[in-house]
């Protein structure tokens, strides 16, 4: 059988590399003259910059995105950040276990019980906002910045932006996983060894062909490029919601068209600084709920230092904008860094600030949006960062939405005759 | 001629690619027009397809 993958971004690369595993005939087209869409390295003055991801996977070694490559024979090593996380309060850092110390004495045993409750699942919402889940719980402003940190830096969302449940299943799944990891040679390491992994079982990966339409019915598709046409039984697409729906809407009916349409692209703006030492002096996520804007940063040369030139550092720094100027909103996260780090301008100097927002956005659908990977025409499929389901964040929740796409087809091939 | 049009979202995957380091990016990409040779390079690497190279 035949699959075009349309988009090499990680869930295109991912779905790409199982499919030629297990038997198909793969061709992926990517228009861009590089593979990794938001997810690989940008060089800029030595330093490995990224085109959209932080250098890092939120379940490090043991989430299912090693899992899916270790499958896969990608050979990627992934190293644990220690610690995994802390809270920057007031100029100190709290680690995870003991940021409660940072709440007033009434609050604390209220904040320590929330937490333990959270960790080990046993927290239960209804349909409200995770912050409204807060509110009801422990009334507190310290727990609310928190709170807007921690979504903000995993899903550039603020708390009453993303319902309660997601965070929830999201937490368990941190507490229970309970790692971080930056993997070897940043994001590019990932995607070039799923190229690898891709051509060795005789896929084929097109960089610079655009597709420019999907026609044909169930199982039977044309996928066209400025090449001509070719005929594929499994379409994936790794277009982003909006572009998925323009190339497929001749194959998908007009209601589920206007669905994907209607889902709003989530932004962000990132910062990434080069230091002449380590500023945060490890290669966890450093949260930032004092800030305006900032929610988190990490500095993964502590991990890899091959992704800045020898001696310096790389920071990057993560902002969920409040409004639609990003300008504006890049400007404020600036400010902020002056503040979060001793001697900004002595230490540290900003190497770009990139913001993402529309068709090239942080995710393509907001955190518990929950869009299945299948479509209602057989065999064609979405992947991506639109595509994540309940409890799963960030790369991890790709790889789960790819895992999911897999089982579905393998039970749809099962079932049919196809 | 270049021109950045409106589909700039301001994700910086040009500014590396400019041999001239022409490029800057704060919530959209200026090029400075007295360093760009209209290589066109940017233009070919930017996601959103928003750079308009006219030679």
């Amino acid at each position: 059988m035949r699959a075009v993958v349309v988009g090499a971004g990680l869930g295109g690369l991912l779905a790409a590399c199982a499919l030629a595993e297990r038997g198909f005939r793969v061709r992926v087209h990517e228009s861009l003259p590089y593979p990794g869409g938001r997810f690989t390295n940008l060089e800029f003055r030595g330093f490995q910059l990224s085109t959209g991801a932080l250098h890092m996977i939120p379940h490090g070694r043991r989430g299912p995105l090693a899992e899916m490559l270790a499958e896969l024979g990608a050979g990627v090593e992934i190293f644990r950040s220690e610690p995994q996380a802390v809270f920057r309060i007031g100029g100190r850092d709290y680690g995870v276990d003991e940021v409660y110390s940072a709440f007033s004495t009434g609050e604390k045993l209220r904040a320590m019980k929330l937490l333990a409750m959270m960790k080990l699942g046993r927290a239960r919402a209804g349909e409200e906002s995770y912050a409204e889940w807060l509110e009801r719980h422990l009334r507190s402003e310290l727990v609310m910045r928190l709170a807007d940190a921690f979504t903000g830096w995993c899903l550039s969302l603020r708390a009453h932006q993303v319902p309660a449940a997601e965070v929830l299943a999201q937490v368990e799944n941190l507490a229970r996983l309970g790692e971080t990891g930056v993997p070897d040679g940043g994001c590019r390491g990932v995607v070039d060894a799923l190229v690898e992994v891709l051509e060795s079982n005789g896929g084929e990966l097109r960089v610079r062909s655009r597709v420019l339409g999907v026609s044909g019915t169930s199982w039977s598709f044309r996928v066209h490029t400025g090449e001509g046409a070719e005929e594929a039984e499994v379409v994936v697409c790794n277009a982003g919601l909006h572009r998925s729906a323009e190339l497929a809407e001749g194959v998908l009916p007009p209601e589920y068209v206007r669905m994907l349409r209607g889902v709003e692209s989530v932004p962000g703006v990132k910062i990434s600084v080069a230091c002449d030492e380590p500023v945060l002096g490890h290669s966890g996520v450093v949260f930032t709920p004092d800030a305006e804007r900032v929610c988190g940063m990490n500095e993964v040369t502590n991990a890899v230092p091959e992704l800045a030139p020898p001696g310096k550092h790389l920071l990057m720094a993560h902002a969920a904008p409040a409004g639609g100027d990003l300008r504006r909103e890049a400007e404020i996260a600036l400010r902020d860094l002056h503040r979060l780090i001793p001697d900004f301008r002595k230490r540290c100097r900003v190497l770009a600030v990139q913001t993402y927002r529309g068709e090239w956005p942080v995710n393509h659908a907001p955190s518990g949006t929950h869009i299945p990977p299948e479509t209602p025409a057989g065999g064609l499929y979405l992947v991506g960062d639109g595509v994540k389901p309940r409890g799963w964040m960030e790369t991890d929740g790709i790889a789960m939405g790819v895992r999911e796409m897999l089982e579905h087809l393998s039970r749809a091939l099962e079932e049919s005759s196809v | 001629m270049i021109r950045v049009t409106e589909r700039c979202v301001g994700c910086g995957a040009c500014m590396p690619f400019c041999p001239k380091e022409a490029i800057s990016v704060m919530g959209v990409a200026e090029i400075d027009a007295g360093r760009c040779t209209l290589c066109g390079r940017c233009a070919s690497y930017c996601p959103n397809q928003a750079i308009e190279v006219e030679r």
